[in-house]
């Protein structure tokens, strides 16, 4: 895919990111629209020169027209440029509870970075309760702090359920996601020990009830947390694939160079 | 460049492109949502539905949530 070929694409696929932009995709879609508008382009592309395929065509050369025509449709959205630097640093996410992180609540990082607030913070439980000043004031406590541990186990399902989602796209490493399974199966046993305690008959008084709900409230916040924190995790992403993109760049550079010019 | 690191990447974003297609992002915000307000109501409030708690509905939510707990366990226990 020589020059000629790749500003042709490019500017063709330019076109098409644009419009496909300004039909709404958002840039938290952007990314993906990029990589596949692109590898239309230079597919099409390909195509139409098939009849040179007889004569023998090396595929780093279409994967590298890819790559070229990726950045150009790619500053459609802004990406900016990034050191290769940050690309090393990301090497050790790929395995952990980071990546897990990651793969869970990227979605969620966008949507909360996308409406711009921050989900707030579960309040702290009283830390008194007159329960005999108010009728069927126990049974009330009880059933408000059930309903509590209910939502908790409820939001804690979808979180569930968006890892399980990444996990069989294969975006989870097989030791995080034990990991994950792990920390899920623990969750659900103290909730349940929890839901017992309250349902028994066993605790009287308020402290007695805070003292149960409130270990399990936190793990509802440490979700709130991540997801709170994620917020910042969009720019950082397109820094990634930035420098994913220059350091690719570099290679086939290198490539093209070497084959046109000669040398290393 | 690691390229088990570029194939998590290009996974992570089309896992994060489903999650989000699947409504599962705004599921999420919106449980974490009302599990904060709900925190922040009194904690002697009847019923949802007005109606002063008792036994008979203590009970129910507590089936409520051990649906969800078990919901949970099978996901996470066969790995």
């Amino acid at each position: 895919m020589d020059g000629e070929a790749i500003i042709t694409v490019s500017a063709a696929v330019v076109a098409l990111v644009q419009i496909v932009k300004w039909a709404g995709v958002s840039d938290t879609k952007g990314p993906l629209a990029v990589l596949v508008l692109s590898l239309l382009g230079v597919g099409v592309w390909a195509f139409d020169q098939r009849a040179r395929f007889a004569e023998g065509v090396q595929i780093f050369e279409f994967f590298a027209g890819w790559i070229a025509v990726m950045t150009s449709a790619a500053g459609v959205y802004g990406f900016t440029r990034a050191s290769s630097d940050k690309l090393t640093s990301m090497k050790g996410t790929g395995t952990g509870l980071g990546v897990v992180l990651l793969a869970l609540v990227l979605g969620t990082g966008v949507v909360t970075a996308g409406c711009g607030a921050t989900l707030p913070k579960i309040p702290n439980l009283p830390t008194a309760v007159e329960l005999d000043k108010v009728e069927g004031g126990l049974l009330a406590v009880t059933g408000n702090s059930l309903e509590l541990l209910t939502m908790t186990a409820d939001a804690a399902n979808t979180v569930s359920k968006m890892e399980d989602k990444a996990a069989k796209a294969g975006a989870v490493p097989s030791a995080a996601d034990a990991t994950f399974d792990k920390a899920m199966v623990e969750y659900a046993n103290v909730s349940d020990a929890a839901r017992k305690k309250l349902v028994d008959g066993s605790l009287k008084t308020w402290p007695e009830i805070r003292a149960v709900l409130e270990p399990v409230l936190l793990k509802g916040q440490a979700v709130i947390d991540a997801a709170n924190s994620l917020r910042g995790m969009p720019s950082r992403f397109k820094s990634w694939v930035a420098a994913m993109r220059d350091t690719l760049l570099e290679i086939a550079g290198q490539f093209l160079v070497a084959k046109n010019f000669g040398g290393a | 460049m690691d390229p088990k690191v570029a194939s998590i990447l290009f996974r992570i974003l089309g896992a994060a492109a489903q999650i989000e297609a699947d409504g599962l992002t705004a599921e999420l915000k919106a449980k974490l949502t009302a599990l904060v307000d709900e925190a922040g109501d009194s904690i002697l409030e009847p019923q949802e539905n007005g109606q002063p708690w008792t036994r008979e509905a203590i009970l129910a939510k507590a089936a409520e949530h051990d649906a969800l707990t078990a919901e949970l366990r099978a996901r996470h226990s066969n790995g």
